[in-house]
């Protein structure tokens, strides 16, 4: 028992992080269209900003994670308003563009911290574990669950239950439509852009309390994004979650029961959605 | 409108550009891999020697300190051997094999090079051989190697030892000094992971010891908890063996099994090759890594003249204590002296008569080359204590002269 509940929270504390990756991503492909690819990077420069903020300057640690969501959401805003906003329905420059941005924003990375990693760091009020029904589980990875609860409602409600997550909902069905009626899309895409990149900020400081931070974080997290949003369904956060919670809770498994596969859970999960439902788990179709 | 949007821009990038330079202003820059050009002393034409680090991808960590050791030995060689000027080339390696040996080709075709210093993973090891072994360029690893390079080609150096070779000793004293009879491990999925697992494995079993448990992470794996989960208790494995390619990956995996531990009754970790571990990450595991034994192929605080004016050297230069950053400077000093013994010629034939058979006095201790290329050196095993507000390997046993690989002939 103590065994299956142990790599549950091991699956849904790493399914959290990967939600908090892919949310901001799954956002922008949905509403804009655009494949950020430089997300990752965005992920990793955020965390770096954080580990600056709370281990170098010893500040505090949730003040960390506020910086480092918003130093990313500012370089967001300056890949979009500089760049990409020009390339609009140009997918494959879009591509490349923000590709090349991940080879800065590393090296930038690499130059400032250097190629040493970052151990793991968080707030030291949460050294330790808490006592579930007699099952020690690590204090730092049942925060990252309930901060990746708390961020999923909040995209929920803000997508489905606001008029702001109206507009970005019939954007993500007809732009020109909602353009029409008076809408300025390029404000509502600058808008949603800078959210998703402080999202991606705001993950890489909170993930930073498992995984650390280190200069191949940018395509690594990339990678794991974009196959969140392939088993989720691009576009949407139950989407996001439902992938990211899957795909982490049949990792840890996989990982516990058969580690000669660890390379493989990810994948294998991956290609039988795509097999089965290559919109995702709950996509929306983006026009 | 377009004066407002003009603003925001100017204002955005403004912004990013100050958090950058003051975030850079407090972060120590990495050394920048470029050629390290000595002060001319004479018109003599340069030894030119290369080396490849790895300054991006997995292992980026490592390149920069290893950089850190080839430059303090230049520093006290004055950029010159054998009378004449000596010129270092650094090529990133980028953590990869194919990568490995673009730069190799490159150093070798573009630059002249005939002797280098690197790669230092044991896949990029392999896939340098058959070319360095065809085009007769002598190479060392910084850390071990695997076994392949060294039983099958004839230009490699495996420095200290080879993986096997290395952790040997590490089976014999878990067997005999600890007391243990079954063992379990978990180790970096590649070439070099498998085989410093293998050497501990071989020793203990030579000595009557058994295996429970064999768990392979790939590289760069971001949770080690499922592993930690699995693993077997106390009851089950005296001892859990260790290693991993990276100190952000043994980082990740000795906290998960910090957890792991406060709910179960799990094994004692012994750390292969801890040197993967900077004095920061030392210090940002303590509660972890405090107590716990490892084995280490160098060893700072091992009192030694040697090492002991080693040590003193780089702290003046870096302001703290060398880990692996001596195994670059070891193999920068022994090229060295090499080249002296030649006369300054670096040809393979010439270099691997003053390289092999031969007795070099080294910060980590003696170190000797087969004629294989094989390295024969001390190994050490340690317990990780804080001392002095530092924490690092302190020498608890040495096995001397002791790293021979029983797959090499």
């Amino acid at each position: 028992m103590e065994f299956f509940a142990t790599n549950l929270l091991n699956g849904l504390s790493f399914g959290m992080v990967l939600f908090l990756i892919a949310s901001g991503l799954s956002i922008i492909i949905g509403v804009m269209g655009i494949i950020n690819l430089s997300h990752g990077a965005l992920y990793m420069f955020g965390a770096y900003v954080g580990w600056t903020v709370a281990k170098q300057y010893g500040l505090n640690f949730w003040f960390a994670v506020l910086s480092g969501a918003l130093a990313a959401g500012l370089v967001g805003l300056f890949i979009e308003r500089g760049f990409l906003r020009r390339l609009y329905k140009q997918m494959n420059e879009q591509v490349l563009l923000t590709f090349g941005f991940v080879y800065i924003i590393t090296n930038i990375c690499l130059w400032v911290w250097g190629g040493v990693a970052k151990v793991p760091f968080w707030d030291p009020a949460l050294s330790g574990s808490f006592d579930l029904a007699g099952l020690l589980y690590p204090k730092t990875r049942i925060i990252v669950i309930c901060i990746g609860v708390v961020l999923a409602v909040f995209l929920w409600w803000l997508q489905d239950k606001t008029r702001v997550g109206a507009i970005v909902r019939a954007g993500m069905d007809d732009k020109e439509m909602v353009t029409a009626l008076g809408i300025n899309m390029g404000r509502v895409s600058m808008l949603i852009f800078f959210l998703a990149a402080f999202i991606a900020g705001f993950a890489g400081v909170v993930g930073a309390q498992l995984w650390g931070v280190y200069t191949y974080q940018g395509l690594q997290t990339l990678l794991f994004a974009l196959i969140i949003i392939i088993v989720g369904g691009i576009g949407s956060i139950q989407g996001a979650l439902t992938g990211a919670l899957l795909i982490g809770v049949i990792d840890a498994f996989g990982k516990a029961l058969f580690p000669d596969l660890a390379m493989f859970t990810m994948y294998i999960v991956m290609i039988v959605i795509l097999i089965v439902k290559p919109s995702g788990l709950l996509g929306r179709k983006v026009q | 409108m377009k004066n407002k949007k003009f603003l925001l821009i100017v204002v955005s990038v403004i912004l990013v550009v100050g958090l950058l330079l003051s975030l850079g202003a407090c972060a120590k820059a990495p050394a920048t891999p470029t050629a390290t050009t000595p002060a001319p002393t004479t018109s003599a034409k340069p030894i030119k020697i290369g080396a490849l680090i790895d300054l991006t991808g997995p292992i980026a960590d490592m390149g920069p300190r290893f950089k850190e050791g080839i430059d303090l030995a230049l520093e006290q060689l004055n950029y010159t051997i054998a009378g004449r000027p000596v010129e270092v080339i650094f090529e990133d390696s980028g953590s990869s094999p194919t990568t490995a040996v673009e730069r190799m080709k490159k150093l070798h075709e573009s630059d002249g090079v005939k002797v280098v210093i690197g790669p230092l993973m044991g896949d990029q090891q392999s896939a340098v051989a058959p070319y360095a072994d065809q085009q007769k360029v002598i190479y060392v690893g910084y850390i071990n190697s695997t076994t392949g390079p060294v039983a099958d080609y004839g230009t490699f150096l495996a420095y200290p030892a080879t993986c096997v070779g290395q952790q040997r000793p590490s089976g014999w004293y878990l067997y005999e000094d600890k007391g243990y009879r079954t063992m379990a491990t978990l180790g970096s999925d590649y070439g070099g992971g498998h085989e410093y697992i293998a050497g501990a494995i071989y020793g203990f079993e030579e000595r009557g010891g058994t295996v429970v448990h064999k768990v392979w992470a790939p590289i760069g794996s971001p949770d080690f908890s499922p592993y930690m989960a699995a693993m077997p208790t106390k009851a089950e494995a005296d001892v859990l063996v260790v290693f991993l390619s990276s100190g952000e990956d043994a980082a990740r995996c000795l906290l998960a099994y910090a957890n792991e531990k406060a709910k179960r009754d799990l094994p004692p970790v012994f750390e292969l090759i801890v040197d993967v571990f900077t004095p920061q990450q030392y210090k940002d595991l303590e509660s972890v890594v405090v107590g716990m034994y490892a084995q280490s192929t160098y060893l700072p605080l091992r009192d030694d003249p040697v090492n002991n004016a080693f040590v003193a050297a780089f702290k003046a230069k870096y302001g703290q204590t060398p880990v692996i950053q001596q195994n670059a400077y070891t193999n920068m000093m022994v090229y060295a002296q090499a080249l002296e013994i030649t006369g300054g010629d670096d040809s393979y034939e010439a270099m691997w008569n003053a390289l092999t058979n031969r007795d070099f006095q080294t910060p980590q201790g003696p170190l000797r080359y087969s004629s294989t290329g094989e390295g024969l050196s001390n190994t050490y095993i340690a317990q990780i204590q804080k001392i002095g507000g530092e924490i690092l390997p302190v020498v608890v046993k040495t096995y001397e002269l002791a790293t021979k690989d029983p797959y090499v002939p």
